[in-house]
Formats: C-alpha cells, structure tokens, sequence
C-alpha cells in the first residue's frame, strides 16, 4: 500500500485532502511545518508529498535527501514564488488551492492510479460487456 | 489612479477572484443563478412604477408558480376574508412587494438541493433569517420591514454556491466546525480566500439587490464593517441569532448577542420576536416545498 504525506499548515487543506485521499489504497499521514515534514519522510517513507508551496521550499532548502528523492505535488497559491516552484524536477504536478475531485485524481494519479470508486467502475463496465 | 478609483478597481478584482474561483470548482462552470421568474420579480420590485398586471403577467408565464402562489396566499399566513381564486386575487392578498418576495423564495428554494442535508437544513435557516430580520425590522423601526426580508433570505447564499460548486469542501468544513475546529469564517477563509459572506454579498449583487442590502449581507458577521447597510447588518446578525435559538441554526454559535444589544432589543423583546419567528416560520416552512 502506497504512503503519502500531506504537509499543510490549513487544517482545512490537510482534512480536504485526506478526504479525497480515502478513495485510492494508500495511507496518509499529515504534518504542518518544514522540519515535521522531514522528520516524517524518515518515519514513515512516503511515496508522494502533498505539500504547501512555501513548506516545501523550506523543507527542500534543507537539502534533505531523502525528502528531495521523494515526488511532490505541490499545493499552491497564486504567490509569485509557489508558481516558481512548479518548475522544480521533484513537482510531478500543482494543485492551486482550493482545488476540486477530479483535478485532485489527475494530480497524484501519476504515483497513486486511479481512485477506488473508478477502479471499480471500469471493473464493472468491463464485466458487463463480456 | 485617485484613492477612490483604486478602491473601485480593488473591489472589482476581488468580486472577479469569487466568480472565477466559484466557476472553476463548479463542475457546470457556472454560478448559481436565479430562475429568469425570480430575477423579473427582483427588477419588478425595484420598479417604482411597477403595476400588478406586470405581476400578473409573470406569475402567469409558469403555472407551477402560479399554483404555488395561490397557496401560499390562501395560507393561514396570509389569507384575507374570501380566498384568493386568481393570480390577481393572490397578488391583493399579499400586497405587490410581498408578492414579489414570495416568489423569489419559492425559485430560490430550487437551489437547495444536495444528496447529505446541508441544504435542505440552510434553507430553513435562510427562511427562518428572512422572516425574523423582517419582523425586527418591524419591532425596531429602524428600517422598512419589506427591505429586510431578501437580504435576510440570501444571506448565507454564499454557502449555497460553496455547496454547489464544491460539496466534498463544504461537508469536511462542517465536520470541523461541528468538531470545534474553527469558526467558519475562518475555515472558508483558509480554503476558499475569502468566507461565504463576501461570496454571498457577489452574488446578491449580481442577482440585482441594492447596495446597501449586498453590504449587509457581506458584514452579517461583523456589523461594526458595515457603513451604509450597518443597520440592516445588525438585523441580520440578531435574526441569525434568533433564528438559531428557535431551532434552525447551521450547527454554529450565532455571534448577534452584541447586535441585539445595539438595536436595542432587551431579553423580553427578543423572546417575544422568537416566538412570534417560531410561529411565522411553522406556518411557511411547508409552503415552499
């Protein structure tokens, strides 16, 4: 089962995503600040980092390099410098907040797949045409 | 760029960032819109020289409507002597602007669909504020009764877009709120970039109301904001809170304690409107459905 890492300091953001992550077969774990972040890479071996723009380049000036070996999907603002980053080889992908469901999918499906509930409606389909 | 001019420019790019953001998430890329019925019985209402043949004509143009408003003109809330067997009757038994009121509510209630509750749970509370704001409006004297009751229905109209556009957001805010998590406002602020009440004054101000009602709707929260509509905010705020104490709250702390105080309405007053709400909003609740 893949792990991922949502580093926000909303708890409105952290809750969101967690929420759109309980489709797909993955764990999460959550943290707030740069150095949480790190500590947890180490923990807990994240496949994918959702991460606030600004904590992330905290966090990627560190020069960790197990946080930077690892894939980020940035959750950004309009902030001139969160649009820098998106150029960043580790970002596979940005989410400008507030972002809906299916942009979501399409952000970590790179890492993750396909969520649960469209998995199971291509099973279905596929079942019914045989 | 004048300090005025700048401040025109500044609000207008900030009623642009609601609409995109509101667009995007929407997955009809639209804003909720008021049935066409809805938006003609607003600019008829602002008419000065609006007659009820206009009226008339418009509630005609829809026979579900027009069945809906002889019920609600041969209701116990606002039957006369002899029931009302026409649309004309209708419109004389309630008078041109509550007319006009009524059918905004009953087009506005269509917007009040979702498959977990949210919905149908706000808009017994938009009623419940519409009707209590009217009736402190009346009690208080500060401002005309029938000013009060849109901005009343549409104040939390912002949550209804938020609901609409962006459903998963909205349950996970509610589950923090219920949880303590946070005031909405804040929550909202944190992922929307800015709350429900300035989405809200956006679209009421695109819906046609008048300005000084949009600014109420925009400071329901914090009436010390508010310049021109402050009064109209208070109404608001304590028509919020009396709403809550009568039943049909959202699952927050209604903060018009300090509103009620200012319009001067002592704990008397306010037990009486809430009974006198209570008793409006039993007999009106199921002539909207």
């Amino acid at each position: 089962m893949k792990t991922v890492l949502i580093v926000d300091r909303s708890q409105v953001v952290r809750a969101v995503v967690e929420r759109h992550l309980e489709r797909f077969d993955c764990r999460f774990v959550a943290a707030t600040t740069a150095d949480d972040a790190i500590a947890a890479v180490h923990a807990h071996d994240p496949d994918l980092l959702l991460v606030e723009s600004t904590v992330h380049a905290a966090a990627a000036r560190s020069g960790d390099a197990r946080y930077l070996e690892t894939p980020v999907v940035l959750l950004t603002t309009d902030h001139p410098a969160s649009v820098r980053l998106r150029d960043d080889a580790q970002v596979i992908a940005s989410l400008r907040k507030p972002f809906d469901r299916a942009t979501f999918d399409d952000a970590v499906a790179e890492v993750l797949g396909l969520p649960r509930s469209v998995s199971t409606r291509l099973h279905v389909a596929h079942g019914a045409a045989r | 760029m004048s300090e005025s001019s700048a401040e025109v420019y500044a609000e207008r790019l900030r009623r642009q960032h609601v609409r995109t953001t509101l667009i995007n998430l929407s997955r009809t890329g639209e804003l909720p819109a008021l049935p066409q019925a809805a938006s003609a019985a607003l600019a008829l209402a602002r008419k000065p020289d609006a007659d009820s043949e206009e009226l008339c004509d418009l509630i005609a143009t829809d026979v579900g409507l027009a069945a809906r408003i002889l019920r609600i003109a041969n209701s116990a809330a606002y039957i006369r002597r002899a029931p009302a067997r026409t649309i004309r009757d209708a419109v004389l038994a309630l008078g041109m602007r509550k007319t006009c009121d009524v059918l905004v509510a009953a087009c506005f209630r269509q917007l009040h669909r979702d498959p977990g509750g949210h919905a149908q749970r706000l808009w017994h509370h938009a009623l419940a504020v519409a009707i209590a704001t009217e009736e402190l409006a009346r009690a208080t004297r500060r401002i005309e009764p029938s000013f009060a009751f849109l901005p009343g229905l549409f104040h939390d109209v912002g949550r209804i877009a938020f609901l609409l556009a962006d459903y998963t957001s909205i349950d996970v805010i509610q589950g923090l709120v219920e949880a303590g998590g946070g005031a909405r406002p804040a929550l909202e602020q944190e992922w929307y970039g800015f709350d429900h009440a300035v989405a809200g004054a956006v679209l009421a101000a695109d819906w046609g109301l008048d300005p000084e009602q949009c600014e109420a709707i925009r400071c329901h929260h914090d009436p010390t904001q508010a310049t021109a509509g402050r009064t109209l905010a208070l109404l608001l705020s304590a028509a919020d809170t009396i709403a809550t104490a009568i039943g049909c709250g959202t699952g927050t702390v209604a903060d018009g304690h300090d509103a009620l105080v200012e319009l001067g309405i002592s704990a008397d007053d306010e037990t009486g409107c809430a009974a006198r709400v209570q008793a409006l909003f039993a007999e009106q609740r199921d002539l909207f459905t």
